[in-house]
C-alpha cells in the first residue's frame, strides 16, 4: 500500500480567521485613554499645594498603575479576540502537538472493483474500516463529509460538515459497494466544492481512499478526463491537506465477461441464434479450461471450455433455438474468480411469432403482378397454395388512399411503393409513426411527383430524410443505360450478408433507371447502398426511436430487373428486419444507465412495476417524450447487475424483461501505478509517516487555544478590578495569571 | 435694606439660642462664672442690671428686683464686661474657591459665623473685636460692646472682597503683639498657608494667654476631591497650573489633605487650643453647635 501524502510539517493558524479584525478593539482602551485626556475641565483651586505634592509624588506610580491598568485591558481584548479566531498550531512529530478543528472530507471509492476479496475481506471493507479508525480518533470538533467515488449513484453521503462521529461512522459502516463504474472526476470535483464549506475551519483534509485502478484514475478513456483529474488534485492539495490512501493491487489477475451479444434483437421461433460472447483475461498469465456456462431462463443449456490467452479478448459462442414465444433471460456465467460479480452477463431475448409489415401501394393494377407491392410482398412472405409460408414477416397490402385511416402503430414496419403524392397530413402521421419506434421504408417509382416529396416528405426541417430529390437519371423504357449497386465495402450491417458472397447478385442487379438525390448533410443520415454513378442507392436515417429507409428506385420489374434478382429477397427480408427493430427498444443497459420503455397506447391506463434483481420492487409512472411523440418510462434506478423485470399488473400481459450489465472497465484491475499521478503527490511510505498513522499515534482531545484564552481573559477581568482596588494586589495576581497562562499553553 | 440681617438668618441664631442658649451663656461663664476664668478675682463692684434671658444662670438673678418688679434681672458686675472677643478672618484668595456642590464660598461661609458669633458676644454685652487677614493686617475693628459695633463688624465684613495671598503665621505675631489684653482668638480660615509658620504664630497667641479658638473652614471638594474627568487646576494666589488624572491622584491628594488636617488638629491639641473643622456644606448652625458645645464641654471639664 501506498500514502500519497501532501501536508504541512509545520502549521500555525486560526480556524476563524477573519475573527482576528477583532484585534482592533485592543486599540479602544488606548483611543479612549487619548480622548478621556484631550476632553478636560477647568476649575479653579484652592488647595493646590497638596494637588502639587501628591503630583509630584506619586506621578510616576499612578503612570504605572495607568499603563499596567490600560495593559490589562488591551490584553483582555486581545485575548478575546485571538480565542474567538481559533488559534491552533501543529507540529508533525513534536513534543508540541495541539489541534485545531479539521474539516475532513472522505472521498471513498465505491466502485464494483473494490469488491475484490482477497483475504476474508473485500478492498471495500478495508476502506471503510480505514475511514471509521480515522473518524474515531479525530478529535471533538473536527467536521466531516463523506462523497463516494461512483457513477450514478449520489457521490455525497454527508453534504454538510457533521461533527457528530458517530453519525459518521454510521453512515460510513452503512455504505455498500456499488456495481458501477466509479467516476472519479465528478467526486473529486464534489470535494473541491465542498472544500468551500465549513469556512470557520481552516484546516482541512481530503482523504481518497480507492484502488486507484488506472481505469478510472489516469484512464485510457480520453485524455482530457486524465488532465481533468490531475488539475483537480492539484486544486484540492492546493486547499488542503490532500492524502491519498490506496488500498489497490497491481497485478491480481481478474478474468471478465465483457461482452454478450446476439446480431438479431430478437429471435424467433426454431431458429438457432447466436449468441457471441467476448471474454477477457486481466493478467500476465494465460489459463486454459476455463468453464463457460450459458443459462436460459435459469436453466443451464450449454457449457463449454475455452482457454483465455493473457491480456487479451477470446470470443467464443452459443446457439440456442427458443421453443417459446416471449421474453427469455440468458444468462453466461465464467468460472468464478475473486471478483466475482464481472463473471457473470445477462441478455435478454425476446421471441417474436410475427412481425407486421404494412405495404403501401401506390399503383393499382388488374395485372398479374402488375402492382407496386406485389414483387415485394412475394420477397417477404413467399406462401405457396400447397405450402403455406411459416417465416415471421406477415405482410398486409392497402392501398395509398388508405394510408391516413389506418393504425399504423400495429405494425412493426411500414413500406411505401411507388406512392405519387403525399400531404402533409400523411407525413406528419408517417413521421409520430417512426419517432415512437416504426420503421418505415420508402420506395419510389414512375409515378412519384418529386416536387411533393421534396415539400413534404423531404423538407429539410420537418420532413423524413433531408434531402431533395433531383431528376430521373437513365431510361426504363428504352434500357439506355444500366446501372448497378455498389456496395460500398459492405460497410452496413443490413447488407454484410452479401458479403463474400457473389451468388447473391447484389452487385449484380441490373437497374435502369432511379431518381438523382442530394443527401443534405445529417449526422444520424447513412448510406447504405448506392449506384455505380456514385449516387445514393439506398439511404438509412434515424429518427426519434425509429428508422426511415430511402429505396431510390422502384421496388418492381418497372425500373430494372431487381425484383425478380436473387438479392432482392434478402435485401427485403433484412431491411425490414432492420427497421422493425425500433419498436423493441433496447433491452439492455449498464449499470447505472436508464432503461427506457416504450409503451403502447393501451398500456398508458396500466401502472405497472418493475422488480430489480434483488426483488425490490419500484412502481412505474409513464411519461410523454416529447422527443418521440410516445409515452416512456425511464428507470433509473438501475443499480444492481442482473435481469429486470416489468410486471404490467395484468395477467394476459406477459412481463417484460430487461438486462443489466456492470461496465467492463472496472475489470480491469491494473493499477495506476506512480507514473500516472505526478510525481509530487507521492512520498514513499518509508519517509514522512502517513497522516493517518499520525493522527492516531498521539492526539487526543485537545481542546486548543481558544478555552486557555479565555481562561487567561477572565483571570484577567479579575485582576484589572483588584488593580482599581488595591493596585499591588492587583499586580501581584496579574504575574501570577501571566505566569500561569504561559504554563498551561506549553504544557497544552 | 441692610445686607449684613443676612448674616443674621433668624432662624440661624435662633438654632444657634436654642441650643442650651449656648453662645452667650457659654462666652459668660467661661469669662465670668467659671472656676476656670481666667479671670479671677473679678470685681464684686455692681455695674448695671440686665434683663433675664433664657438660659441664663439663674444664679446671677436679682432677686430683690425681682420681689420688688415681678421681671426678672441679671446682676452684673463691672469686671465682666472685660471680656473681648477677636475674630480673625482670613480674607485670602484661597477662600474664595467654592466648588459646584456647595453653596458658600468658604469666605462667604466664614464671614457667616463671624457675623453669628460676633452677634452671640455683642447681645451678651460683651466686646467683640473682627481682624480680616491675609498676608497683613487687612482691616481691624477694636473691640467694642456697643450693639452699634455689631454694625461696623457688619459692613466692614460686607465690603471686604477675598484677595491676596496668605501669610498667616506673620499676621497672628503682629497681632500677639497688638493684643496686649488677654483675649478670647477666634481665628476662621482654611489654613492654606505654612503650617509651621501658622502654628508658630499661633503659639505666639498662647503665649500671650489668649484663649484661641480655630475653625478651619474648607471646602468639600477639598476634602472628596470629586473629580472625575481629567481636570486643569488653576490655582489661587499665585499658585501654578496642574494638569491632572483626578482618578487616578485622588488617593494620593486626599492622603495629603488628610495629613494636612491632622497635622492642624495635632498641632491645636498640642497648643490646647479649641479646634474645629467646618465644611460649608454643613449647616451652618449644626458647625457652630458643634463648636460651641464642644468648647463647652472642654471648659466644663
Amino acid at each position: 500500500m501506498t500514502d500519497i501524502l501532501i501536508y504541512p510539517v509545520f502549521a500555525f493558524g486560526f480556524a476563524s480567521p477573519w475573527l482576528l479584525a477583532g484585534l482592533l478593539t485592543a486599540g479602544i482602551p488606548v483611543l479612549i485613554h487619548l480622548l478621556h485626556k484631550r476632553k478636560f475641565i477647568e476649575t479653579e483651586w484652592a488647595a493646590m499645594k497638596f494637588l502639587l505634592i501628591a503630583t509630584k509624588k506619586y506621578s510616576r506610580r499612578v503612570r504605572f498603575e495607568q499603563i499596567l491598568v490600560l495593559l490589562v485591558r488591551c490584553l483582555i481584548l486581545l485575548l478575546l479576540a485571538i480565542a474567538f479566531s481559533r488559534p491552533y498550531w501543529s507540529v508533525q512529530g513534536a513534543f508540541v502537538e495541539s489541534a485545531a478543528p479539521v474539516h475532513r472530507i472522505f472521498v471513498i471509492d465505491a466502485s464494483f472493483s473494490m469488491r475484490w476479496k482477497g483475504e476474508g475481506r473485500s478492498l471495500f471493507e478495508e476502506a471503510k474500516e480505514l475511514a471509521t479508525t480515522q473518524v474515531s480518533r479525530s478529535n471533538p470538533g473536527d467536521a466531516f463529509q463523506l462523497i463516494q467515488i461512483s457513477n450514478t449513484s449520489p457521490h455525497t453521503l454527508i453534504s454538510r460538515p457533521s461533527r457528530q462521529q458517530t453519525y459518521v461512522i454510521d453512515e460510513i459502516s452503512r455504505m455498500r459497494p456499488t456495481e458501477e463504474f466509479g467516476n472519479v472526476e465528478q467526486s473529486l470535483q464534489t470535494a473541491l466544492e465542498f472544500l468551500g464549506q465549513a469556512q470557520e475551519l481552516a484546516q482541512k483534509e481530503v482523504i481518497v481512499i480507492s484502488d486507484f485502478q488506472a481505469q478510472s484514475w489516469s484512464s485510457r478513456q480520453t485524455d482530457q478526463s486524465s488532465t481533468r483529474i490531475r488539475s483537480l488534485l492539484e486544486a484540492i492539495s492546493k486547499k488542503s491537506a490532500l492524502i491519498l490512501k490506496d488500498v489497490g493491487l497491481s497485478k491480481e489477475p481478474n478474468f471478465a465477461i465483457i461482452d454478450f451479444s446476439s446480431k438479431s434483437v430478437f429471435a424467433t421461433l426454431n431458429q438457432p441464434v447466436r449468441l457471441g460472447i467476448t471474454l477477457h483475461n486481466f493478467s500476465e498469465l494465460s489459463r486454459e479450461n476455463v468453464n463457460v456456462q450459458l443459462l436460459v431462463d435459469g436453466q443451464l443449456i450449454n457449457q463449454k471450455l475455452v482457454n483465455l490467452p493473457a491480456n487479451a479478448d477470446t470470443q467464443t459462442e452459443f446457439t440456442h433455438q427458443f421453443t417459446r414465444i416471449g421474453d427469455h433471460r440468458l444468462e453466461v456465467r465464467l468460472a468464478e474468480d475473486l471478483l466475482p460479480l464481472d463473471n457473470r452477463r445477462w441478455k435478454v431475448m425476446p421471441v417474436k411469432k410475427d412481425i407486421h409489415v404494412l405495404l403501401v401501394n401506390g399503383r393499382q393494377s388488374g395485372d398479374s403482378m402488375g402492382k407496386a407491392t406485389d414483387y415485394l410482398k412475394l420477397a417477404l412472405s413467399p406462401s405457396l397454395k400447397e405450402q403455406p409460408w411459416q417465416g415471421i414477416i406477415k405482410p398486409q397490402v392497402i392501398s395509398e388512399g388508405e394510408l391516413s385511416n389506418t393504425e399504423l402503430s400495429l405494425y412493426d414496419a411500414v413500406v411505401i411503393c411507388d406512392v405519387a403524392l403525399f400531404t402533409e397530413n400523411e407525413r406528419d402521421l408517417l413521421k409520430s409513426y417512426v419517432k415512437s419506434g416504426g420503421g418505415l421504408i420508402l420506395s419510389l417509382g414512375a409515378q412519384v411527383n418529386a416536387d411533393n416529396y421534396n415539400q413534404t416528405l423531404f423538407q429539410p426541417n420537418s420532413g423524413l430524410i433531408p434531402l431533395k430529390l433531383l431528376n430521373r437519371q437513365g431510361d426504363a423504357q428504352k434500357h439506355t443505360t444500366l446501372f448497378e449497386f455498389d456496395p460500398l465495402k459492405y460497410q452496413h450491417p443490413v447488407i454484410e450478408i452479401f458479403k463474400g458472397n457473389p451468388d447473391a447478385g447484389l452487385e449484380t442487379t441490373h437497374l435502369y433507371e432511379y431518381f438523382q438525390a442530394e443527401v443534405l448533410p445529417d449526422p444520424n443520415t447513412r448510406l447504405i447502398l448506392s449506384y455505380d454513378t456514385n449516387d445514393p442507392a439506398i439511404i438509412e436515417r434515424t429518427l426519434g426511436r425509429g428508422k426511415v429507409i430511402l429505396i431510390t428506385t422502384s421496388l418492381d420489374r418497372q425500373w430494372g430487373t431487381w425484383a425478380i434478382w436473387p438479392s432482392f429477397p434478402p435485401l427485403m427480408n433484412e431491411l425490414v428486419l432492420s427497421v422493425s427493430t425500433g419498436k423493441w427498444g433496447r433491452r439492455d443497459a449498464l449499470v447505472g444507465q436508464p432503461l427506457e420503455i416504450m409503451t403502447l397506447e393501451n398500456q398508458i391506463a396500466f401502472s405497472p412495476k418493475m422488480i430489480a434483481p434483488d426483488q425490490k420492487e419500484f412502481p412505474l409512472q409513464s411519461a410523454l417524450d416529447r422527443n418521440t411523440d410516445s409515452r416512456t418510462i425511464t428507470f433509473n434506478q438501475t443499480f444492481q447487475s442482473g435481469i429486470y423485470e416489468l410486471d404490467w399488473e395484468k395477467s394476459d400481459l406477459e412481463k417484460t424483461l430487461y438486462a443489466v450489465n456492470v461496465s467492463p472497465r472496472e475489470s480491469d484491475l491494473k493499477h495506476i501505478g506512480p507514473q500516472l499521478i505526478p510525481p509530487e503527490y507521492f512520498r514513499s511510505p518509508s519517509g514522512v509517516p502517513s497522516v493517518l498513522n499520525e493522527l492516531s499515534a498521539d492526539r487526543t482531545s485537545h481542546t486548543g487555544f481558544s478555552e486557555n484564552l479565555l481562561f487567561t481573559v477572565l483571570a484577567l477581568i479579575v485582576v484589572e478590578q483588584l488593580l482599581l482596588w488595591r493596585f499591588s494586589i492587583g499586580a501581584l495576581s496579574f504575574l501570577a495569571v501571566m505566569f500561569l497562562s504561559c504554563l498551561s499553553f506549553f504544557f497544552q | 435694606m441692610n445686607d449684613y440681617r443676612k448674616y443674621l438668618d433668624p432662624q440661624t441664631l435662633a438654632k444657634v439660642q436654642n441650643l442650651d442658649l449656648a453662645a452667650r451663656q457659654i462666652v459668660e461663664g467661661y469669662v465670668s462664672g467659671s472656676h476656670k476664668s481666667p479671670f479671677h478675682g473679678f470685681s464684686a463692684e455692681f455695674a448695671q442690671h440686665r434683663e433675664y434671658a433664657t438660659g441664663d444662670d439663674l444664679r446671677y438673678v436679682d432677686w430683690k428686683v425681682y420681689a420688688k418688679s415681678d421681671r426678672y434681672y441679671l446682676k452684673q458686675y463691672e469686671a465682666e464686661t472685660n471680656f473681648t472677643c477677636y475674630l480673625l478672618l482670613d480674607c485670602s484668595e484661597s477662600m474664595r474657591y467654592r466648588s459646584e456642590n456647595a453653596a458658600l464660598s468658604k469666605w462667604d461661609y466664614g464671614r457667616l459665623v463671624a457675623a453669628a458669633l460676633a452677634y452671640v458676644v455683642i447681645k451678651q454685652q460683651d466686646a467683640a473685636g473682627l481682624c480680616t487677614i491675609n498676608n497683613q493686617i487687612v482691616d481691624f475693628l477694636r473691640p467694642a460692646s456697643q450693639p452699634t459695633h455689631l454694625k461696623q463688624i457688619h459692613y466692614t465684613l460686607e465690603h471686604t472682597e477675598p484677595a491676596g495671598e496668605s501669610g498667616l503665621g506673620n499676621v497672628f505675631h503682629e497681632l500677639a503683639e497688638r493684643i496686649s489684653r488677654r483675649s478670647l482668638i477666634i481665628i476662621i480660615s482654611d489654613l492654606f498657608d505654612d503650617l509651621d509658620s501658622i502654628m508658630l504664630g499661633l503659639k505666639h497667641f498662647r503665649h500671650r494667654k489668649h484663649d484661641v479658638s480655630l475653625l478651619q473652614v474648607i471646602d468639600p471638594a477639598e476634602q472628596d476631591f470629586p473629580f472625575q474627568e481629567p481636570v486643569l487646576f488653576r490655582g489661587l494666589e499665585n499658585q501654578p497650573e496642574q494638569m491632572a488624572e483626578p482618578r487616578s491622584l485622588k488617593k494620593a491628594y486626599q492622603a495629603e489633605f488628610e495629613k494636612f488636617l491632622k497635622n492642624v488638629q495635632r498641632g491645636s491639641r498640642d497648643l490646647k487650643m479649641d479646634y474645629a473643622l467646618i465644611r460649608t456644606d454643613e449647616s451652618l448652625d449644626i458647625a457652630l453647635s458643634a463648636f460651641l458645645s464642644h468648647r463647652q464641654t472642654r471648659i466644663g471639664s
